[in-house]
């Protein structure tokens, strides 16, 4: 038994080490001046911490991080709100009209969206929510809508129905059922549709490219981007910027695990 | 209690998807359906002028070498991408659903590459690939091979994207079926144990069908992550080399923005749209099918 | 679970709230200053500084400097789609040809008699008006590495002609150094290769020249083979790097900067760029030679710091005004300098440190505004980079690509 676990634990750090070598890669490259040609495999011969100073000071990270977990947190609770709320009736109301609410909601995920990109910035143009915390909030919530409804809709369908049933013969509506019935079971599918999600938005670049463009509200992903020019690009900084906005979402991610797996054995499993 | 309170107790719930409704309207389908419009001219993309020219974008679009190539190699990276995941996703979750020391350790690795975005990932990978100071050319120098320029062959670009692909996003099958192994009784292994069937029975026997929902559940969103594949191929070969390695997805983004064909690209925008949309509704049908199932 | 939602809503609440009551106005005009730079680019710090200059001068006016980075094409184009643009912008190459339409025209600002003849035919149109600050000038000519060219044995003054830069590139090769080194997997580098070829065969000769036909819509096919042909040949003599189409242009620079290949792809900046990876390095330029005996040597230039002013921005005095700071003779000349490129304007004059000797050398050689940018109609640039990807893969033959080429010509001339 013994042998065999060693076996397990040398495999289990070989093929972490394969998945790591990204990271250690972009370590080496942040840590060396421009200057500095050695192998990207060679750790630096000094620390040289500018391309750190450049993505703090020159691309304003900490600030990015900032307004990223700003929008980030209130996406994320909209977007678990909002599709749990949405999930409800559908799941349970079931009718031609009902399946059909479902059908365009899965179909939003498949709407490739540059084809409606340029309609999309005049419109947030015109009620003036470019540059608005709203504005991108607002974007990032409805592309993100489909897979929480799409999650929560497979969870309560997974819930008996005889709890529905009970509470209605006490004499709840349908909203207190949702409210004091459903809601609170909702927890495990929940931590994996802020998990995922959560991730989604911390990490989008397309909407925030265009959406975002005042230095006052900018996200990691358009500060990584500010050292990549046409004729000029700075990769050591943007690797440092980049390596700094990764902290936050790989220690939130080490604190919530626990939770993100029961959610998903709690929703795979039905 | 008359008829029409009956009635309004009963759908007044659906009042709940309300919000959800009027967002996907205002901020989805009516700059979709604008954008549909676009289509059917011969924009640049950012002029204020442009002309209609029916369904000329469109039936050049069947004609187009290009847009085949890349249509094959969506498909190509989709199927591909889904496959590989499968197997690896599946491999590591056997590994990790035992109980030793490295378990939580490797799990945490293997599934950090799925947060980070897909931008800053595809040029830490473009880093292990480059001809020049490439860390797998730094490798197979040490073993006395002459660098290789890897991306420079059509088809073994696809290939190389496929893999960093999976390798990237590998953690999310890996989670979804140590979940869905975790949701198998014990018991079961114990039965069939006493029967003396083999590990490898099991596997074919037990494992493999109890896994049948996280197994669809793990299809759907690689697959549909693999046809909408963006950010690696632009990092690692751009499309290139010449229009070899393209997907829809960089190609319209590279006819919209920089061969200014805008309404072209919209084009194709709609007819990707339509193929995924076929692709999931027939996915969806698995699903029902499942729900009878059960 | 209650207390949980009641904890979400009131985080919602607020949050709301907060963002609707936060973006009150200040009474400062807020000027957007829109970059297609990168963050720690020399020319982006000078603007910062000028910015932050001009905001201690006048402490109710604040310019904003945004840094687009790497999509920054993609984002001014959506932006002009939609017709909300930032007040002002760098035009990188195409204040005429893409970003014109939504340009303020600059012919009554008091600077507009001393714009250099350098750049005045790149940057005015047909009906002579202009539409940008040119702050600087980009030089094309074809960067070089002294030191390789040294240990190589060229001496760049005998180039005169196509035939003299390939037998130099042949010594190079011979010598073990990379002719010419070329990141393909980012497109423009292909163009720009395309482009000392289409002045070679098109330009140089003044006597031959075709330029009058393209403006007129006609397509010299065959003159566009023999284009081609340039890009053909130096793939099948080995001149460019093993990775040329699969590396990109930062990757080139490196090689470049290294003393590893003579000649890159690009414009004159990259010896700025090659700078900052090897401080110690020797480079210069040198002029596009001719296809034939016949012809001149010649140089491109462009719009580089060239800033322009949406017409349609609410803040268009106050942008103006900003603009004509910019202008002042120690301002473009600092930001000339940073550069290291001629000023844009004629009442300054900046540093041009490692290049100085290059461009005293070369004071009298003719220069022309970017080739397609003159010659050829909107949209052309494409077509330019992806025919000659398609003979460095060799996915087509000189002739299919001139075909080609002549067929995207004959459409885009029509719209």
């Amino acid at each position: 038994m013994k042998k065999s676990n060693l076996i397990r634990n040398i495999v289990a750090v070989v093929v972490a080490a394969v998945h790591f070598i990204p990271f250690y890669i972009a370590i080496t490259v942040a840590l060396k001046p421009r200057t500095d040609f050695s192998s990207r495999w060679a750790l630096p011969t000094e620390v040289n911490l500018d391309n750190f100073a450049y993505a703090i000071n020159r691309a304003r990270i900490l600030d990015a991080m900032r307004d990223s977990a700003i929008i980030t947190v209130v996406s994320v609770l909209l977007v678990a709100l909002l599709g749990a709320m949405a999930a409800y009736p559908l799941a349970r109301m079931k009718n031609r009209f009902n399946a059909v609410i479902l059908k365009v909601v899965l179909g939003v995920m498949m709407i490739p969206p540059l084809s409606m990109l340029v309609p999309l910035v005049t419109l947030m143009s015109d009620i003036n929510g470019i540059s608005t915390y709203w504005g991108i909030i607002c974007v990032l919530v409805t592309f993100q809508l489909p897979l929480s409804i799409f999650m929560y809709t497979n969870f309560i369908e997974a819930i008996p129905r005889e709890l529905d049933e009970a509470a209605e013969i006490d004499g709840c509506s349908k909203f207190m059922i949702f409210y004091r019935i459903i809601l609170p079971l909702l927890k495990p599918v929940t931590a994996t549709v802020v998990i995922l999600t959560g991730v989604f938005i911390w990490n989008d670049y397309q909407f925030s490219l265009y959406i975002l463009q005042s230095p006052r509200l900018r996200v990691v992903t358009l500060a990584v981007s500010s050292f990549f020019g046409q004729s000029s690009s700075n990769l050591g900084a943007a690797a440092a910027c980049a390596l700094i906005a990764v902290v936050p979402v790989i220690v939130v991610y080490i604190a919530l695990q626990k939770y993100f797996v029961r959610g998903m054995i709690d929703s795979a499993g039905k | 209690m008359n008829k029409y309170s009956k009635f309004a107790r009963q759908h007044m719930v659906n009042l709940l998807y309300l919000p959800a409704l009027i967002m996907f309207s205002i901020f989805v389908l009516y700059p979709f359906v604008k954008g549909i419009s676009l289509s059917f001219t011969d924009w640049n993309g950012f002029s204020q002028n442009f002309n209609y020219v029916g369904f000329r974008n469109y039936s050049e679009l069947f004609q187009d070498v290009n847009v085949r190539k890349a249509f094959t190699n969506t498909l190509v990276y989709g199927f591909g991408s889904t496959l590989l995941q499968q197997c690896f996703g599946l491999g590591y979750a056997l590994l990790l659903n035992q109980s030793f020391a490295m378990r939580k350790f490797a799990r945490t690795v293997i599934y950090m590459p799925v947060m980070i975005a897909g931008v800053i990932m595809g040029y830490m990978t473009y880093f292990l690939l480059q001809y020049n100071n490439g860390t797998l050319n730094d490798v197979i120098s040490l073993f006395g091979f002459a660098p290789v320029d890897w991306l420079a062959d059509g088809n073994r670009a696809v290939a190389i994207i496929i893999v960093i692909n999976s390798l990237q996003f590998v953690g999310i099958s890996m989670v979804i079926y140590l979940a869905g192994l975790q949701n198998i009784p014990k018991s079961f292994y114990e039965a069939s144990d006493i029967d003396g069937a083999g590990k490898i029975n099991q596997f074919f026997h037990i494992t493999l069908p109890l896994l049948k929902p996280a197994v669809i559940t793990s299809v759907t969103i690689n697959l549909i992550g693999g046809l909408k594949l963006f950010d690696q191929i632009k990092a690692l070969t751009n499309g290139g080399p010449g229009y070899e390695s393209h997907s829809m997805s960089t190609l319209i983004d590279a006819t919209y923005f920089r061969s200014q064909q805008a309404g072209y690209s919209a084009a194709m925008g709609i007819v990707l749209f339509l193929f995924i949309l076929v692709v999931s509704l027939i996915i969806l049908r698995m699903f029902d099918k499942r729900r009878f199932e059960y | 679970m209650k207390k949980v939602l009641i904890a979400v809503a009131a985080v919602v609440v607020v949050a709301i709230l907060y963002f609707a009551l936060a973006g009150g106005k200040s009474n400062k005009t807020e000027l957007t200053l829109f970059l297609s730079m990168q963050a720690t680019e020399p020319s982006t710090l000078t603007f910062e500084a000028l910015a932050d200059e001009y905001m201690k001068a006048n402490p109710d006016v604040s310019v904003e400097i945004i840094v687009g980075g790497g999509d920054s094409e993609s984002m001014l184009k959506t932006k002009m789609a939609a017709n909300d643009l930032p007040d002002m912008w760098s035009t990188h190459g195409w204040s005429l040809m893409r970003y014109s339409e939504y340009l303020e025209p600059m012919n009554s600002q008091p600077w507009a008699k001393d714009v250099s003849p350098l750049i005045k035919p790149a940057i005015t149109g047909k009906d002579g008006r202009f539409f940008v600050l040119p702050m600087d000038v980009e030089v094309t000519g074809i960067p070089c590495n002294m030191t390789v060219l040294e240990k190589s044995g060229v001496d760049i003054d005998d180039i005169k002609t196509m035939d003299d830069f390939f037998a130099a590139c042949e010594k190079i090769k011979q010598a073990g150094f990379i002719p010419i080194v070329l990141g393909g997997k980012d497109i423009w580098p292909i163009g720009q290769y395309m482009l000392w070829a289409a002045f070679a065969e098109l330009v140089a000769d003044t006597n031959d020249s075709e330029t009058d036909n393209l403006v007129a819509g006609r397509f010299p096919l065959e003159k566009w083979v023999d284009v081609v042909g340039w890009m053909h040949r130096a793939k099948e003599l080995g001149y460019f790097n093993v990775d040329v189409v699969t590396s990109s242009y930062n990757d080139s620079v490196q090689t470049y900067a290294q003393d590893k290949a003579a000649f890159i792809a690009s414009s004159n900046y990259a010896v700025g760029e090659g700078l900052t990876y090897n401080p110690n390095g020797k480079f210069g330029f040198i002029p596009i030679p001719a296809a034939t005996e016949s012809g001149d040597v010649i140089l491109m230039t462009g719009e580089r710091s060239a800033i322009g002013v949406w017409k349609d921005s609410p803040r268009k005095a106050e942008a103006l005004k900003f603009i004509n700071f910019l202008a002042q003779p120690k301002n473009t000349a600092r930001m000339a300098t940073a550069g290291s490129n001629p000023t844009g304007l004629t009442n300054s004059s900046s540093d041009t440190g490692m290049l100085k000797p290059f461009y005293e050398k070369y004071a009298s050689v003719k220069t022309y505004p970017i080739f397609d940018r003159a010659y050829l109609p909107s949209g052309m640039w494409d077509t330019l980079c992806t025919t000659g990807a398609a003979v460095l893969t060799g996915s087509m033959t000189p002739e299919q690509a001139a075909e080609k080429t002549k067929g995207d010509f004959k459409k885009l001339y029509q719209q």
